[in-house]
């Protein structure tokens, strides 16, 4: 019904439709002024969801991304068998079943928070105290979890960052915001080693390549 | 020297130009990895799904029209649907195993309960914005935004009329582009 399409227009920007009412709904669009204009103000609320959401991104998906760009656009290129792709290939049906018995492990990896669990609870991890506040970060292997209390609160423009510090200076490991009671359970993003210093600083809202806030506390693995 | 617009540098991919996609990732992969993130929670998977939308930017910059939307929003959406399609492939994979799968989560919407690591940054500053919404609001568009439901399925998970839900949401855009402005 013609009236029920202009309400459509929080839906559209939210991309919160079916295929068959997007399709009547962008026919709707192009005559309809008003909904353009309402359309206008409520997808730039919805873009701003998206850039609410970013956080630094791994240096290293870059150069894969880079180098898998195929020379023209528009023209197919031969996707590296990535993760993603393995997936996809074994949901077809067509690995063998050994393969894709095999697949289970690396097609599940587990989330964070287990990751960090689990590290905290092995009998092998290294645990190193903080200098400068309350807490420890604990190392297995190449992974490391900070876990620190009677952080600050911060502003809703500001963020706690940590960083591996080694010979060549900080490398970003994650950005974060302690829960209400001022506790964090972090898993460093990258990869830990001996001799490297955990690092924490404050840094404005999706952090910053490089610290710029004071260290407010180190850890030496 | 003005900055090229992001819409320019997407139209610039079009004709092979690799220095303005270049310039069109380092602008928008935090955007794009993190929503990722949000959805599938899992870093790993989110990076594999940062890594196809960007080529996929790369491969479909022809058909992009600017006179029907931002780059920013043409991307954004290829990072939505892929993210949400990937959950959704991991979410049957888990059923067709048979696995004791949770019940069928909504990616990156709720509170997990008993969450060992604290917050992310993402949820905390998006939970902030949205923190001027509704609780109704709020839970309307993550479930649609962030969840991947069409506002007809929000309407049957929530048991509540159509109507509703489309208010809900167009009232919870209005109110986050007020406080977009204040900002």
């Amino acid at each position: 019904m013609n009236g029920e399409l202009h309400e459509l227009v929080a839906p559209y920007a939210l991309d919160a439709l079916d295929l068959a009412e997007r399709e009547s709904f962008e026919r709707h669009l192009s005559a309809c002024q008003r909904c353009q204009q309402e359309l206008e103000e409520l997808s730039l609320a919805a873009g701003a969801l998206f850039d609410l959401t970013a956080e630094p991104a791994p240096a290293r998906l870059k150069e894969r991304v880079m180098a898998d760009l195929s020379p023209d656009p528009g023209k197919v290129s031969p996707l590296r068998r990535t993760r993603a792709s393995f997936i996809n290939w074994a949901i077809a049906g067509v690995a063998a079943a050994v393969a894709l018995i095999v697949g289970f492990a690396v097609l599940t990896p587990p989330t964070e928070a287990e990751r960090a669990e689990a590290i905290l609870a092995s009998a092998q991890s290294v645990e190193v105290g903080l200098d400068g506040l309350d807490g420890r970060v604990v190392r297995s292997e190449d992974e490391a979890v900070f876990v620190g209390s009677g952080l600050t609160a911060l502003a809703g423009d500001r963020t706690y960052q940590l960083w591996y510090i080694g010979e060549e200076g900080p490398v970003s490991a994650g950005i974060f915001r302690p829960d209400a009671t001022g506790n964090a359970t972090v898993l460093l993003h990258g990869t830990a080693a001996e001799g490297l210093v955990v690092g924490l600083t404050e840094e404005p809202a999706g952090g910053s390549d490089q610290p710029t806030g004071e260290v407010l506390a180190t850890a030496e693995l | 020297m003005q900055m090229p617009t992001l819409d320019s540098l997407l139209q610039r991919c079009a004709s092979g130009d690799q220095t303005a996609f270049s310039s069109l990732y380092d602008e928008l992969i935090g955007s794009v990895f993190g929503l990722a993130k949000r959805v599938l929670r899992d870093p790993a998977q989110a990076e594999e799904v940062a890594h196809d939308v960007m080529l996929e930017v790369w491969q479909k910059s022809h058909q992009f029209d600017a006179d029907r939307g931002s780059a920013k929003g043409w991307i954004a959406t290829i990072t939505r649907r892929r993210a949400i399609d990937a959950v959704r492939s991991e979410q049957s994979r888990r059923n067709r195993d048979g696995r004791q799968g949770v019940n069928d989560v909504v990616p990156g919407s709720g509170d997990p309960v008993g969450d060992v690591v604290s917050d992310r940054e993402d949820r905390d500053r998006v939970r902030t914005a949205l923190d001027h919404l509704t609780d109704l609001q709020r839970q309307a568009i993550d479930l649609a935004y962030f969840g991947g439901l069409t506002y007809r399925e929000v309407a049957e998970r929530l048991d509540v009329p159509l109507g509703t839900i489309k208010t809900r949401m167009r009232d919870g855009l209005k109110r986050l582009s007020t406080v977009m402005d204040h900002l």
